[in-house]
């Protein structure tokens, strides 16, 4: 099945059907107010009972009445705890509003390359064999970390998407193959959804990508407004094939008889939009940064690093947040679950654990002041000033030389979240005209 | 603000630090200028007078510029120092980190700054293309708010320099800013939607205000050198700083809070932690956190683990509110910075308002003595030692 179109209405049982064979991951809710946080699960609803009103019909009504952002927003606001909770536990209906805010606050990277991930477990107790006479050191792969069932991801962007491709080069390099990154890579389906109207911090097409883009996806969907006269209220996701497994995954909906195929104005609605937003987007955008490391390469003692950094504070929040950051530091942690309860443990583990530990690997970020700290207290990067740098350099210049990419898909998000607005778009102008004066020769010179 | 529009405050700000530069009095004015999304400003290092010209000051000047003093190097600085800017210079001072003589404050009067947060969470799916602030001039309501001040337009800028009415100002007005909540301010958004249609809004300025400046009880500086006026007018500072705040601090959420069971405290507690992902804006964007090295960086003796992990990042937030306990301004700068919506707001009035109740402290009102966590008194409130 190469394309399906299914009416907004619909989507809930979609998702409710996946699930029956995958676990289906959507953007969710913001736990602030300000749009979506992540992807979590779907939890499909109990399904009406027959002779009941059905899904589609009580969709509708209630969609029609939160299609206002207003009404979202009314009691969310105010920072008050209970507005927050109100966001939070956003029915399922409401998914097809949530889908239009732009990208979620943390990027599609943690369903694959999590925050923190057990990669170890160990018992130090004698238990699950150790020396074989009560003492030494047992060592398992803590349970749950190779991912069981498959997974859709439903609504991810295309900058998100692009990401993956990215980190595939990292993480499912041949040299070194990340088993953890690939196995979740290979068993994710991801559905991606075109940008209508891409937000005021979006430049993929500066980083090679579109806001209709396919790198990184397996079906892409295209959302096509109401029409007059279309029967729906909210109008329709036509989902194009991009892979085999996109294919197969339409087919399954198809089965069900969850959608119809494209009408041939349909595919020129499609055509309409992905016009409309590259004329909008063309508007903001910085030069291209495929280009850059050219000027890079000879701008790494020029002054401008020094006014660059100034105002950056070191935190995190551009690099956890961007879907191509990729940094990661490993630490030995307590098993959390045996040291609370002694019963079982939640990262995985044994059913007797004590004194038990996990190798865990977590995000780290080039902007903190410990990245690079010796352990004889010198540092490579002692200030602001090197570890801006690195974060410039590395996604323009030393990750498209080992890699033949860029490290940035233009998702915005190191924009949107810095808190003293370093805006990446600006340095990338800025470098580029940098490059454009010959600067960069005349100092490599 | 309630007679004339922000733009005169700018001008004069950089007409003054142009001067304050050329005349070498400064080395570095740390400022606001004009961010690159509507809504936003940005941190300005301005070394020379040509750089002056890129200074603004209004309600979008988000961040707590004396965040940057201990970093600059340069021999001495000026700041634009809203009123909380200018307690954490004051604090800064009090804690030895830099001396008063390195500092110039150029002090602003502020109405409250913009919580990012609210904004997205109005648009939704709506962009925002454009934003600023409207001036909805009323006919003789904007009297109301300049009570008490004394001198019309330029009462409040006296009182902010540090001198007359900075402290015990007409109980809980705060000055002529307050005009700005009866509705005189707005702010106007346009853009589009997720159908690429138009559309445009005007919020009332409360709206988007963040938290803790509805709380905030010295909209001025506590010190200035010099005053800039919301008129444009500037005012020459007379070296003293203000005795206390300009209004008795409300702790209103901090109670609604301690009237619930332990459970739902704990409950709540949690969940607010579960939305972190230890980035450590909130500690970056901190003038207190300046700590050479943070204890959770800490590698020996480690004090705690660097996964996500609930405990984990339980103790991280409560360690930094206890290190912030005295010191805290309620500046607000960390909330603003976090970017998942943690609300560490609550944690850090706790503290304040244990300070008030207990010692009746607030921070960043003296140069000179001791922290309150440097100070030892025989008859200091005990109870609840166990
Ligand atoms: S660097 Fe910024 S814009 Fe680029 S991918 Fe990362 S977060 Fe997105
Ligand atoms: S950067 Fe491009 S792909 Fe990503 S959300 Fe914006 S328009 Fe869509
Ligand atoms: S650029 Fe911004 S988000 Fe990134 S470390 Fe600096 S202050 Fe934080
Ligand atoms: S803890 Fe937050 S509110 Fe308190 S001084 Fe620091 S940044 Fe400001
Ligand atoms: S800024 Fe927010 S997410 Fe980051 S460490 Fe602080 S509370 Fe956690």
């Amino acid at each position: 099945m190469a394309a399906l179109k299914i009416t907004k209405m619909a989507l809930n049982s979609v998702l409710a059907l996946m699930s029956e064979r995958w676990d289906v991951f959507v953007p969710s809710p913001s736990p602030a107010p300000g749009g979506p946080s992540g992807f979590r699960l779907f939890e499909p609803r109990p399904m009406p009972a027959p002779g009941k009103p059905g899904p589609s019909e009580r969709d509708s009504s209630v969609n029609r009445q939160t299609c206002d952002e207003d009404t979202l927003w009314n009691g969310t606001g105010q920072g008050g705890q209970k507005g927050r909770d109100r966001e939070n536990h956003l029915p399922e209906e409401r998914l097809p509003q949530f889908l239009r805010r732009v990208l979620t606050v943390k990027p599609l990277k943690e369903l694959f390359f999590p925050r923190s991930e057990p990669i170890l477990g160990y018992c130090v107790d004698g238990a699950f064999g150790g020396n074989g006479d009560g003492t030494g050191v047992s060592v398992f792969m803590p349970e749950g970390v190779l991912p069981g069932k498959p997974r859709v991801v439903f609504g991810a962007r295309p900058c998100d998407a692009a990401s993956l491709t990215v980190l595939d080069r990292v993480f499912a390099d041949e040299a070194y193959p990340d088993d953890f990154y690939i196995s979740r890579r290979k068993n994710t389906i991801i559905v991606g959804l075109g940008c209508n109207v891409p937000a005021p911090t979006c430049f993929c097409p500066a980083t090679g990508g579109d806001p209709f883009g396919t790198a990184g996806l397996d079906v892409l969907a295209y959302d096509l407004p109401a029409l007059d006269g279309d029967g729906s209220s909210q109008g329709h996701y036509l989902m194009k094939a991009v892979t085999r497994e996109g294919e197969a995954l339409l087919g399954f909906l198809s089965e069900a008889h969850l959608g119809e195929g494209p009408s041939e104005s349909d595919e020129r609605a499609c055509m309409a939009l992905e016009e409309r937003a590259r004329k909008a987007i063309a508007a903001g955008l910085p030069a291209d940064t495929q280009s850059l490391g050219r000027v890079l390469g000879g701008i790494f003692n020029h002054p401008y690093w020094a006014t660059l950094h100034e105002k950056c504070l070191g935190c995190a929040a551009c690099t956890y947040l961007c879907p191509t950051c990729h940094c990661f530091d490993i630490s030995e942690e307590p098993d959390p679950g045996a040291s609370r309860s002694g019963g079982e443990s939640p990262k995985g583990g044994p059913e007797r654990p004590r004194l038990t530990g996990v190798r865990v690997r977590n995000w780290d970020s080039c902007m903190f002041p410990i990245f690079t700290l010796h352990t004889s207290g010198h540092n490579p990067r002692p200030t602001g000033l090197e570890r801006v740098r690195q974060r410039v350099m590395h996604k323009f210049y030393y990750f498209p030389e080992n890699f033949g990419a860029v490290a940035c898909v233009g998702c915005g998000r190191c924009v949107k979240y810095c808190p003293v607005n370093l805006d990446i778009r600006e340095v990338i102008s800025h470098i580029a005209a940098l490059g454009g004066t010959g600067v960069a020769e005349s100092i490599s010179a | 603000m309630s007679a004339q529009s922000p733009s005169a405050l700018t001008k004069t700000l950089r007409e003054f630090c142009a001067g304050l530069l050329d005349e070498g009095r400064v080395d570095v004015v740390v400022g606001f200028g004009r961010g690159t999304l509507p809504l936003r400003s940005t941190p300005v290092f301005a070394r020379n007078p040509d750089d002056a010209s890129r200074l603004i000051f209004d309600a979008t000047c988000e961040n707590n510029l004396s965040v940057f003093v201990p970093k600059l190097k340069d021999k001495r600085i000026a700041v634009v120092a809203k009123g909380c800017d200018s307690r954490w210079l004051n604090q800064y001072i009090l804690e030895r980190q830099t001396e008063g003589e390195r500092l110039y404050v150029i002090g602003v009067r502020c109405q409250g700054v913009i919580d990012r947060k609210k904004l997205d969470a109005y648009l939704g799916s709506r962009r925002l293309l454009e934003g600023r602030l409207e001036e909805i001039r009323g006919q003789g309501e904007c009297g109301e708010g300049l009570e008490g001040e004394g001198a019309g337009g330029t009462g409040g800028v006296e009182g902010a320099g540090g001198v007359k009415g900075a402290e015990g100002v007409e109980g809980a007005r705060p000055g002529p800013g307050v005009s700005v909540s009866d509705g005189h301010i707005k702010w106007h958004l346009e853009g589009n939607d997720a159908e690429g249609r138009p559309w445009a809004a005007s919020l009332d300025f409360e709206d988007l205000l963040s938290d803790s400046c509805k709380v905030c009880v010295k909209k001025g500086p506590v010190y200035a050198d010099v005053v800039i006026g919301e008129n444009g007018e500037t005012v020459k500072g007379n070296g003293e700083t203000a005795k206390g705040p300009e209004r008795e601090p409300s702790f209103d959420d901090v109670k609604e809070v301690e009237g619930a069971s332990i459970e739902e405290r704990w409950k709540a507690f949690r969940s607010e932690v579960s939305k972190c992902i230890r980035c450590y804006a909130c500690r970056q964007a901190c003038p207190g956190c300046y700590c050479k090295e943070c204890f959770v960086d800490r590698s020996a003796p480690r004090w705690i683990g660097g996964s996500d992990d609930e405990t984990d990042t339980m103790v991280f937030h409560l360690m930094r509110a206890m290190h912030l306990a005295g010191r805290c301004v309620d500046c607000g700068a960390c909330v603003r910075a976090c970017p998942m919506g943690v609300d560490l707001g609550l944690l850090n009035r706790k503290l304040q308002k244990d300070g008030w109740v207990l010692f009746h402290h607030i921070a960043g009102f003296e140069r000179e003595g001791k922290p309150l966590f440097g100070t030892f008194l025989p008859d200091d409130p005990n109870d609840f030692i166990l």
